[in-house]
């Protein structure tokens, strides 16, 4: 059986990258090599990029080892970890800090089945107390505790 | 068993319902008993910068007279811009401030980059916070010994002299371009991310000639690892006041200074502006404040927000005539 | 000589000075624990704190905070892989697999002493030499910085421990990520994307704690529920055995010397010295493949060159007004809030200052080791915690440390972006930390090149013809020749292997990749 390995998809999306950086970069003004313009490095950089990209990829298709359990994709860790990061971006920029905290504990405690909400609350409230003190108390750091709206 | 008194009950009566409508006014007469609360002041320059130094000598004395903390928040990025947006769509409660220099106030408008707000529309100008000459100085070993000999000499080797800058459209870069177009002469600019690497290459000998803030020059200068040709600010300089200035070397009505401004959101109330500005010319003022400008070759400037606010209109008129006359182009 | 030294000590020995250098050290080592947070984030902080101090007094506490810093960002590193600085990435590659194989205690005290004794090189260097290495500092011309740069990213390329074209790809990618913000030599905006906080480029910060601290944690999550974490934290198991004291020697000794010479250099010292010597000692190891598993030298050379360094660091800051790197420049603004101007006539005018700093840096570092080697059995414990209840709460301290660091929301998207690619890269068997030098190192590279190219009116050869620039380069292209021979012979090294495999069981057999 032939499964699409994730050393592919990886070697893939990178080439992605340099692709479209390339197109972008193709928009620059190059100059010369003697009168480098702000397009030059990019240009190269992701020339170079996509190169190695398809080399490596080529590699990895050639090869078609066999999906080893390290090259897996965990998808509920990864959601809950990331959805939690974002989460913290939306709540901080719109109800400030403290509940900012909230939301970050509670959905990264979401990587696991059955967590359980009470160590999670109680998580929450630490770090709450902890950054609390650190940032505003002892560093007298300006950050937004509570705040309403935009 | 307590006693109660028609008077205590009445003047407790009295009490509360006074409470009750403060609560209710407070929306509206906040300038009343402005500041309650600690007032923050955005910078958009890292913490230690020459920026920061001046907001956090003028916040120390704002806040004792305020009577309220006022706290300096470095919101850092894209010239100073990303600080003074933050300003401009925050509340116009006098509780956010910011610090905008040339940069953020009008060079990068004025080079056709958007910054995210429009000065005049959403920003009010409270006051100058005090302005900042600079100094051209040429690595040692340069033939011309004044600021008439180095043009002669840049006349008669066109593109042989380099001069660095602390970034494209930094003042610095255009009272560069400015001078060569009024002295038509050619030099090779040299850019660099901000003032430390430029100096490090002027010192070295590495650039010829570079625009330099006075402070950051002065110790090189005394210790003659550079030479100094003029200052452009319209008066010498306190920190080096053999060096004549840029009119002085004939160049008429040349000047070229920074400045900060204090600004605040559209729409904070009149009298909150009156007294922040009381405050911001009273430290102005001080005499610790007045010493520790002198130190920094920082000229104090006492304005009203009227005073402030055609300040800015002059600078800019100034300004995008430099940019006029040098030819830089616009993106 | 001798009396200033004295002086130094007389000035460091008042008890309020020995309280507020304590007091930083503790706060610093407090601070750059916290992930995303490290000396840089530590002073800046800290810096309104001293405003009220006298001059000397406030650079002696900022000292303190800074290898308290240092120190800390090792601490996370080590523990949690979880490094706020290019260099602290370094430290993660052999820090971490030791305390994942429960020698954390080791890595540690190793650490601590290696800091030790790269501090002490540094501070020797700077009280014997430091105005003239400052002058061989502002010698390096725009040409010299590239070659430095290019040599910087060589190394890099063999640091990564995996495949070599995988390394490739992430300096690249690294380099390609470090163009993003404004041009500075022509002030043109590139890959912003309407971002006003792209303009000054993507935030470190935020990218290493999304490579590093994030993907981490993913893969950590899965990871617990089968790891058992049974050991004891005893005194003996923190201590490293007299096998791994004769291994660390060599190493402290030769990241002690790299580091305290490219810490003199502005701008570029500090953040390739680390880089420098963990390549170095590849490069002299008989077994190159006990590097990024846990090697005791993969700590130790490091750590002293960038102890080395950060003390080095303060030459050109102190000597010449020169910041070489961006927590230096923030010193050097706390001088000028004093009304002391850095520069040349600092030594004369004002010896309490420089002397009474010097002197205390030994102490802050004395007072690092003392305050550090008791609490290794603390930090230790922090492993021994159920790992459900640490990810979260790093979680949240990633995303309070990357958002305070600019006050930005935008920074904070940035971590999930990184954190997926991260996460994807770890998958897959890229190193993060040449990806993190690439993006460090590429502005330089870029700026310096098209600076010095301007300076030569567009001639090549007025580069190479300097002997300092020519023979950086030409270092440069002997260390790539090397490891494209290495990686070349290596190949053909597993290419025969494979085929002998495949004989022998019969199986189909693919070699692997070289490195």
């Amino acid at each position: 059986m032939k499964t699409i390995s994730l050393r592919l998809i990886v070697a893939v999306l990178l080439a992605g990258i340099g692709l479209t950086a390339l197109v972008i970069a193709s928009t620059y003004d190059i100059g010369s090599a003697r009168r480098m313009g702000p397009g030059y490095f990019p240009v190269v950089l992701s020339a170079v990029l996509v190169l190695l990209a398809v080399a490596e990829g080529v590699t990895a298709f050639m090869k078609r080892a066999p999906e080893s359990s390290s090259s897996k994709i965990d998808w509920r860790p990864l959601l809950a970890i990331l959805g939690a990061v974002a989460g913290f971006a939306v709540t901080i920029a719109l109800f400030g800090l403290i509940p900012a905290f909230f939301v970050v504990i509670g959905l990264a405690t979401l990587s696991e089945p059955r967590y359980g909400w009470k160590p999670a609350a109680i998580l929450a409230i630490i770090t709450c107390i902890g950054a609390w003190l650190l940032f505003s108390q002892l560093l007298g750091m300006t950050l937004p505790l509570f705040r309403l709206g935009f | 068993m307590p006693r109660f008194h028609w008077n205590n009950i009445r003047r407790s009566l009295a009490a509360s319902v006074i409470g009750g409508l403060a609560v209710v006014s407070a929306g509206t007469a906040i300038a009343e008993d402005y500041p309650t609360q600690p007032i923050t002041l955005v910078v958009g320059f890292p913490p230690g910068g020459s920026t920061d130094v001046v907001a956090r000598i003028l916040a120390g004395h704002m806040s004792t007279s305020l009577g309220q903390p006022v706290l300096v928040e470095n919101r850092p990025g894209a010239g100073g811009t990303v600080g003074i947006s933050h300003v401009a769509n925050s509340d116009p409660d006098g509780y956010t401030l910011g610090v905008s220099g040339v940069g953020a106030s009008i060079l990068i408008d004025a080079l056709g980059r958007d910054s995210g707000y429009d000065i005049d529309n959403d920003l009010d100008v409270i006051g100058v916070m005090g302005t900042l000459g600079l100094v051209i100085a040429g690595r040692n070993g340069l033939e011309a010994q004044t600021l008439p000999e180095l043009m002669e000499f840049a006349k008669a080797n066109p593109e042989d002299l380099t001069y660095g800058s602390s970034g494209v459209g930094t003042p610095g870069h255009l009272a560069m371009e400015y001078l060569k177009s009024l002295a038509g002469v050619e030099m090779l600019h040299i850019p660099y991310k901000g003032n430390t690497p430029l100096l490090n290459d002027v010192v070295g000998g590495h650039v010829d000639i570079a625009m330099l803030t006075t402070p950051g020059a002065a110790e090189h200068v005394r210790a003659e690892n550079i030479q100094p040709f003029a200052v452009s600010s319209p008066e010498r300089s306190s920190l080096m006041p053999d060096v004549p200035t840029v009119i002085e070397g004939g160049f008429e009505g040349y000047t070229a200074t920074l400045w900060n401004l204090l600004v605040a959101p559209k729409g904070t109330p009149a009298d909150v502006q009156a007294k922040l500005s009381d405050a911001l010319n009273g430290a102005m003022k001080d005499v610790r404040v007045v010493g520790e400008f002198a130190t920094k070759g920082l000229a104090p400037t006492i304005t009203t927000p009227e005073e402030a606010t055609q300040f800015l209109v002059d600078e800019r008129a100034k300004w995008k005539g430099v940019i006029e006359t040098a030819g830089v182009p616009k993106k | 000589m001798i009396e200033n030294i004295l002086l130094g000590f007389a000035t460091a020995f008042t008890p309020e000075n020995l309280a507020y250098c304590f007091l930083g050290v503790f706060l610093g080592t407090f601070i750059g624990v916290l992930p995303g947070l490290g000396s840089l984030a530590a002073i800046s902080m800290l810096l309104p704190l001293t405003f009220y101090l006298e001059p000397t007094t406030a650079l002696i506490m900022l000292g303190g905070i800074y290898y308290g810093g240092e120190y800390g960002g090792s601490i996370a590193s080590i523990l949690l892989n979880l490094p706020g600085t290019p260099s602290a990435a370094v430290t993660c590659l052999d820090g971490n697999p030791m305390a994942k194989q429960g020698r954390a205690g080791v890595a540690l005290f190793i650490t601590a002493i290696a800091s030790f004794v790269g501090g002490s090189v540094g501070i020797v260097a700077l009280m014997g030499f430091g105005p003239s290495i400052a002058r061989l500092g502002l010698g390096f011309s725009p040409a010299d910085y590239f070659a430095l740069m290019l040599l910087g990213l060589v190394a890099a390329v063999t640091v990564g421990g995996g495949s070599v074209i995988k390394g490739l790809i992430m300096v690249v990618l690294g380099l390609l990520l470090g163009t993003v913000g404004t041009d500075v030599t022509t002030g043109d905006f590139r890959y912003t994307f309407d971002f006003l906080e792209l303009r000054d480029g993507v935030s470190l910060v935020a990218m290493a704690m999304g490579v590093f601290g994030v993907s981490e944690v993913i893969s950590s999550i899965t990871g617990s529920k089968t790891r058992k974490i049974s050991e004891k934290v005893t005194a003996r198991s923190m201590m490293p055995t007299r096998q791994d004291l004769r291994k660390i020697f060599g190493p402290m000794a030769r990241g002690s010397t790299i580091g305290g010479f490219l810490g003199a250099l502005p701008g570029a010292g500090t953040v390739i010295a680390a880089f420098m010597a963990y390549a170095t000692e590849i490069r002299l190891a008989k077994d190159k493949t006990r590097f990024g598993k846990g090697a005791i030298e993969g700590i130790a050379a490091p750590e002293s060159a960038n102890n080395a360094a950060a003390q080095t660091a303060f030459i050109p800051t102190l000597t010449i007004g020169i910041p070489g790197s961006a927590t230096m420049s923030i010193m050097l603004g706390a001088l000028m809030i004093h009304g002391i101007s850095p520069g040349p006539l600092l030594i004369s005018d004002h010896p309490t200052v420089f002397w009474g700093l010097i002197a205390s840096f030994w102490i802050g570092n004395l007072f690092l080791l003392v305050l550090n080697i008791p609490l290794i059995g603390l930090w230790v414990r922090v492993l021994q915690f159920p790992y459900k209840y640490i990810y979260p709460v790093v979680i949240a301290l990633i995303c309070i440390g990357v958002f305070s660091m600019r006050t930005s929301v935008f920074d904070v998207s940035l971590v999930v972006i990184f954190g997926a690619l991260g996460y994807l890269f770890q998958r897959t068997g890229y190193s993060p930390a040449p990806l993190i030098l690439g993006f460090v190192l590429g502005p330089m590279l870029e700026e310096n090149l098209r600076r010095a190219m301007l300076m030569a009116r567009g001639d090549p050869m007025r580069l190479i013809s300097d002997p300092l620039t020519g023979s950086l380069l030409a270092i440069s292209a002997l260390m790539l020749v090397w490891a494209v021979f290495g990686g070349i012979r290596s190949l053909i090294a597993a290419r025969r292997k494979g085929r002998v495999f495949r004989h022998r069981r019969g199986l189909r057999c693919w070699p692997l990749p070289p490195g």
